[in-house]
C-alpha cells in the first residue's frame, strides 16, 4: 500500500569532472515532510534535479511514484509541483498572466486556494514580475506550484528571499499540505530552523553523499554531547566509537557521539571514574559538528 | 595613473568576444592592405565590380572594427551604469581618461598594420603618412564612440540624431579612402574634432548624475501595460513558456522593429547618395544591395537568436507541459520554424521586391536568394541547441564567412561572359545545396541532443559575467 | 466535569530549535502538568491540529506524543472528541522498576548536592517536604 513516493539507489551523478552525487539509496514515505540539509555546494540541487528528470543519473536509479526519473510520463509530472531554486517567471507577464498561464496549463487549478494565499501572503499580482523584489517573485514562484494540489511538492530554497513573517506563512501552507497522508513535501534549505519545525525526516548531505538520513526526532535523540571530567589526566585514545568531533583537555573531554543510548553515561562513567554530563543538540548544532 | 593604465587595458580586450573582434579587425586590415598593395601599379579601372570589390573587402574590416569598437563602447556604458563604480571616488574621470588611451593606442596599432602592409602612393588625405594614419583613424574611431554613448544614452533626440549622423558616415565610409574625394575634412582636422567632441562628452560625463544601464532606457520606452487575457488556451500557455512572451508577434517585435530601423537607414543612405552633394570626382552609383543583403542577415540572426531562446526556456515545459524530451523538440522545432517564417516571410518579399524595382548590383539575384534560404534553417537548428550562450557567435560567423563569400564570389563572375544557371557557373549551386544538407545534418543533432538535455549542465550563471575589479 | 474549560494550545511551551524533539518536549510537559495538578482527569487537551497551528511545527510530531502518552495510559482517546487525562491509575510496575525510571533525574540531584557540599541527611528531609506539598 505505501509504495515510496520517491525512491534512490545508488544514485551518482557526475558533473564534467566532478562527481556531484555519490551512491545515494533513498526512500520517501507518501505523507513525510523531508528535509534536505547540506552547505552550498554539497549537491542539494542537484539531488533535486536529478529526482525530478531534469538531469539524467550517471549510475544508479532514481523513481518518483513508480516511473523512471528521466523519462516520467505525463501523469506522473501532473502530480508534482515544484519550486526551483531560480524561478522560471516570465519577466514581461503581469503576476496575474503568469497565474493565469499557470492555470491553462493544468485542467484542476484551484482558484480559491490561490486566491486565499495571493491575500494572505500578500502577492502583488497587477505589476509586471521585472520589477518585483525578491521576496515577491518567490512567494509567487511557490504559488505556481500550488495552485494544481500537487502530491509531489519539491521546493529548493523556498525561503531564502522570504522575510520571517512570509516565511512563517510558507512553513504553515506547507503544514497544512503535510496533514494529508496522500501529498509529500521535499525541501530542501539551509534554514535549520525551519526543518526543526515542519520535516519529520532529515536527509543531510556533505560531498554528494548522504550522511544522514532518517526521523529527525531519532537524529536529535542519537546524537548528544558527552562532557567528561576526570580527576586524572585522560588517555588520548578514549576508545569510544561513533565520535563525530572531540576536543581533550588535560582532565577534560568533550566529544559529540551518535549511537547515543541510556547505559552511555554509567558506562562511561565506570570506565573513566569521572564525571559525564550529557547534553543533546539542536539540528544547527549536529549539522555543524558533522563539518567540523 | 597605474588606474587609468588599467583602464585602458580593460577596454579593448576584457573579454574573449572582444579580444576576438579587436584582432580579426586587425587581421583583415592587413589582409586588405596587402591585396591594396599587390594590385598597385597597373591603373585602376572605373569599372562597377572593381569598385564594388574594393568596396566588398572593406566590409570584413569595418565588420569587425566596427564591432570591436561597439563592444568596447558598450563595455563603457555598463561600467558606468554600475553603482559601485559610480561612488568610487574620481572614478568617472579615471573611465574616461582610459578609454581615450585606449583609443590612442588602438589607432596607434592600427596604424602601425597600414604603414608596414599598405600601399606605398601618398594619398592626398595623408593616408599614406604615418601621422595623418594616426590622425584619421583615431578621429573615425573616438567620433564614433561618442556617438555610441549618445546613441545609447537616454536622451531620445541626441540618440536619433547621432544615429542618422553615424549611418550616413559608415555607408560612405569607403570614399574617404579613394583619392579622388575632395572636400572632406583632413585628418588633423577630424582628430581635433574628435578630441574636443571627446572632452565635452568626458566633461558632461564626469558631472552627471547616475547612468542608467542601456536595459532600463529603453525598457522605459515600451508601453507598460496591455491588455490580458484573463485565460489562454493550454497550446497558447505551452508555447508562451517557450518563447517567454505572450506571442510569436511579441517575441519577434523589438528584433524585427531594430533590424527594420538599420535596414531603411543603409537603404536610404546609400541609395539617396548624399554626397552627390559634394566635389566629388567619382560618384557611386545608387545600390541598395547592402540593404537587401542586410534583410537576409537579419532573417537569419533574428530566426537563430529566437530557436536560442527557446532552447533556453524549455526547462521550464519539462514538469509543466507533461511532454517527452522527444515531443519537446518537436514542439520547439515547430514554434522556430513558425519564427522564422513570420520573420522570413516579410524580408524576402522586402528583398526580392528591392532586387526588382531598385537599382542594385546583382545582375541575377536567384542565387543570393538560394544561399539565404538555406543558410537561414542552418541558423535556426544552431539556435535550437543554443543552451548556454546567449550570443550565437559561431553562427553568425559561419553566416558571414559562407553566405556573405558565396555572395561576393557570384558577384565577382558576373562579368563572365559564360552564364550558366541563374547568372553563376553550375558549381557554384553546390552551395545552396550543401547547406540544405547541412541544415538537415543539424536537425539530426538537434533531435539527438535534446533527446538527452541535461538541463543541471546549462543552469545560467547567478552572478554577472562582468566582474570589475577595483580600478585603483 | 468541573476543571473542563476551553484548552488553550498555549498550554505548553515548545522550543523547536531545542536538542530535545519536540514530542519528548510536549510529553515531558504534559506529565509535569499533570504531576502539578494543573491537568486533573477529565480535562480536555486542545487538539493536534490546534497546537500544530500555534507553534507552526508538524502535526504527526504532535499527535506522536499524544499516542505515547496514550499508550503510557496517561491519556484518553475519544471518538470525535478531544483527548483528555485518564484517570488516575496506580501504578502497578515494581518499586525497582519504578526507581530505575527516575535514576537519571537522581543522578543528576547526587551530583548537585556533591558540588554544593549538602548534607543528605538535609537534602532527605527537603524532599520528604516537597512530596508532601504535593499530596
Amino acid at each position: 500500500m505505501n509504495a515510496p513516493v520517491v525512491s534512490t539507489r545508488g544514485l551518482g551523478k557526475v558533473l564534467g569532472e566532478k562527481p556531484v552525487l555519490r551512491g545515494i539509496s533513498i526512500d520517501v514515505e507518501p505523507g513525510s515532510v523531508v528535509g534536505l540539509l547540506g552547505k552550498n555546494g554539497a549537491g542539494k540541487t542537484s539531488l533535486l534535479e536529478v529526482l525530478l528528470g531534469f538531469s539524467p543519473a550517471t549510475s544508479g536509479t532514481a523513481s518518483v511514484f513508480g516511473a523512471d526519473s528521466f523519462s516520467m510520463p505525463a501523469d506522473v509530472k501532473r502530480r508534482i509541483g515544484f519550486v526551483p531554486q531560480q524561478d522560471e517567471l516570465l519577466e514581461l507577464l503581469t503576476g496575474a498572466e503568469q497565474l493565469a498561464l499557470n492555470a491553462s496549463l493544468h485542467p484542476h487549478w484551484d482558484r480559491a486556494l490561490i486566491d486565499r494565499l495571493v491575500r494572505d501572503w500578500e502577492v502583488p499580482l497587477d505589476r509586471r514580475i521585472q520589477v518585483l523584489s525578491g521576496g515577491e517573485r518567490q512567494k509567487l514562484a511557490t504559488l505556481l506550484a500550488l495552485g494544481h494540489a500537487p502530491d509531489l511538492l519539491v521546493l529548493d530554497e523556498p525561503a531564502a528571499s522570504l522575510d520571517p513573517i512570509a516565511r512563517r506563512r510558507l512553513l504553515r501552507e506547507i503544514l497544512d499540505i503535510a496533514e494529508s497522508p496522500t501529498r509529500t513535501v521535499l525541501f530542501s534549505t539551509h534554514i535549520v530552523a525551519d526543518l526543526e519545525r515542519v520535516a519529520n525526516q532529515v536527509w543531510i548531505l556533505r560531498e554528494g553523499a548522504i550522511v544522514w538520513q532518517g526521523d529527525l526526532d531519532a537524529l536529535k535523540e542519537s546524537v548528544v554531547r558527552v562532557t567528561i571530567t576526570a580527576r586524572e589526566p585522560l588517555p588520548a585514545a578514549l576508545g569510544i566509537e561513533h565520535v563525530l568531533s572531540q576536543r581533550l583537555e588535560d582532565r577534560r573531554a568533550q566529544l559529540v557521539v551518535t549511537g547515543w543510548h541510556d547505559a552511555l553515561p554509567a558506562a562511561l562513567e565506570d570506565r573513566f571514574g569521572a564525571e559525564v554530563a550529557v547534553e543533546h543538540l539542536s539540528l544547527e548544532e549536529i549539522f555543524l559538528e558533522m563539518h567540523a | 595613473m597605474n588606474g587609468v593604465l588599467a583602464t585602458a587595458s580593460l577596454f579593448y580586450v576584457r573579454s574573449r568576444v572582444q579580444r576576438w573582434f579587436f584582432a580579426l579587425a586587425l587581421a583583415s586590415l592587413a589582409a586588405r592592405s596587402l591585396f591594396l598593395n599587390l594590385d598597385c601599379g597597373c591603373s585602376r579601372p572605373t569599372s562597377s565590380w572593381y569598385f564594388l570589390a574594393e568596396m566588398v573587402s572593406v566590409m570584413p574590416v569595418l565588420g569587425f572594427a566596427i564591432a570591436s569598437l561597439m563592444s568596447s563602447g558598450g563595455l563603457f556604458r555598463t561600467v558606468s551604469s554600475l553603482r559601485t563604480v559610480y561612488l568610487i571616488p574620481r572614478s568617472r574621470a579615471q573611465l574616461a581618461s582610459g578609454l581615450l588611451l585606449a583609443q590612442v593606442l588602438a589607432a596607434a596599432l592600427v596604424t602601425i598594420v597600414v604603414v608596414t602592409l599598405g600601399p606605398s602612393p601618398a594619398r592626398p588625405m595623408g593616408w599614406g603618412s604615418v601621422r595623418g594614419t594616426f590622425e584619421y583613424v583615431f578621429g573615425a574611431a573616438t567620433l564614433a564612440l561618442v556617438a555610441l554613448q549618445l546613441i545609447a544614452g537616454p536622451s531620445r533626440v541626441a540618440s536619433l540624431l547621432a544615429g542618422a549622423l553615424t549611418l550616413a558616415f559608415l555607408g560612405e565610409f569607403d570614399l574617404f579612402m579613394q583619392p579622388e574625394v575632395a572636400g572632406l575634412p583632413t585628418p588633423d582636422v577630424l582628430a581635433l574634432a574628435a578630441l574636443a567632441a571627446w572632452l565635452a562628452f568626458a566633461a558632461w560625463y564626469s558631472n552627471s548624475g547616475p547612468i542608467a544601464p542601456v536595459a532600463a532606457v529603453w525598457r522605459a520606452r515600451r508601453a507598460l501595460s496591455r491588455t490580458s487575457p484573463s485565460s489562454t488556451t493550454r497550446k497558447a500557455a505551452i508555447d508562451t513558456y517557450l518563447l517567454g512572451h505572450p506571442s510569436l508577434w511579441l517575441a519577434c517585435r523589438r528584433p524585427l522593429s531594430f533590424w527594420t530601423l538599420y535596414i531603411a537607414g543603409f537603404g536610404v543612405v546609400m541609395g539617396l547618395r548624399p554626397f552627390q552633394f559634394t566635389h566629388m570626382r567619382h560618384v557611386p552609383p545608387p545600390d541598395f544591395s547592402v540593404a537587401a543583403l542586410l534583410a537576409q542577415l537579419a532573417m537569419a540572426s533574428i530566426s537563430n537568436s529566437l530557436a536560442g531562446n527557446i532552447a533556453r526556456q524549455s526547462r521550464t515545459l519539462w514538469l509543466r507541459s507533461g511532454d517527452s524530451r522527444r515531443a519537446l523538440f518537436a514542439r520547439a522545432e515547430r514554434l522556430a520554424w513558425r519564427a522564422l517564417a513570420l520573420v522570413g516571410v516579410p524580408f524576402v518579399l522586402a528583398a526580392a521586391a528591392a532586387w526588382t524595382f531598385l537599382p542594385h548590383l546583382f545582375t541575377h539575384p536567384v542565387f543570393p536568394l538560394a544561399v539565404y534560404l538555406t543558410v537561414a534553417p542552418c541558423g535556426l537548428y544552431s539556435g535550437l541547441l543554443n543552451f548556454t550562450r546567449t550570443r550565437d557567435l559561431p553562427f553568425l560567423l559561419f553566416f558571414l564567412i559562407v553566405s556573405q563569400g558565396g555572395v561576393i564570389a557570384a558577384m565577382l563572375q558576373e562579368d563572365n561572359p559564360h552564364l550558366p544557371v541563374g547568372g553563376v557557373p553550375l558549381g557554384f549551386w553546390l552551395l545552396p545545396v550543401g547547406l540544405a544538407l547541412l541544415a538537415a545534418a543539424m536537425r539530426r543533432i538537434a533531435q539527438q541532443r535534446w533527446r538527452q538535455i541535461d538541463w543541471l549542465r546549462y543552469r545560467a550563471p547567478r552572478a554577472s559575467s562582468l566582474g570589475v575589479r577595483a580600478v585603483e | 466535569m468541573e476543571n473542563a474549560t476551553t484548552p488553550s494550545p498555549r498550554l505548553f511551551t515548545l522550543v523547536p530549535s531545542s536538542g530535545t524533539p519536540i514530542y519528548r518536549q510536549l510529553m515531558d510537559q504534559v506529565r509535569r502538568l499533570i504531576a502539578s495538578g494543573q491537568l486533573v482527569p477529565g480535562a480536555e487537551l486542545p487538539s493536534v491540529r490546534e497546537v500544530a497551528e500555534e507553534y507552526t511545527v508538524n502535526p504527526t510530531t504532535i499527535s506522536k506524543a499524544y499516542g505515547l502518552l496514550e499508550l503510557e495510559g496517561l491519556l484518553q482517546r475519544h471518538r470525535g472528541k478531544p483527548m483528555t487525562i485518564a484517570p488516575l491509575r496506580r501504578n502497578h510496575q515494581a518499586l525497582a522498576q519504578r526507581l530505575r525510571q527516575v535514576e537519571a533525574q537522581v543522578d543528576s540531584l547526587v551530583l548537585a548536592a556533591r558540588q554544593l557540599d549538602l548534607p543528605v541527611a538535609d537534602l532527605t528531609r527537603f524532599i520528604e517536604q516537597k512530596m508532601g506539598d504535593s499530596q
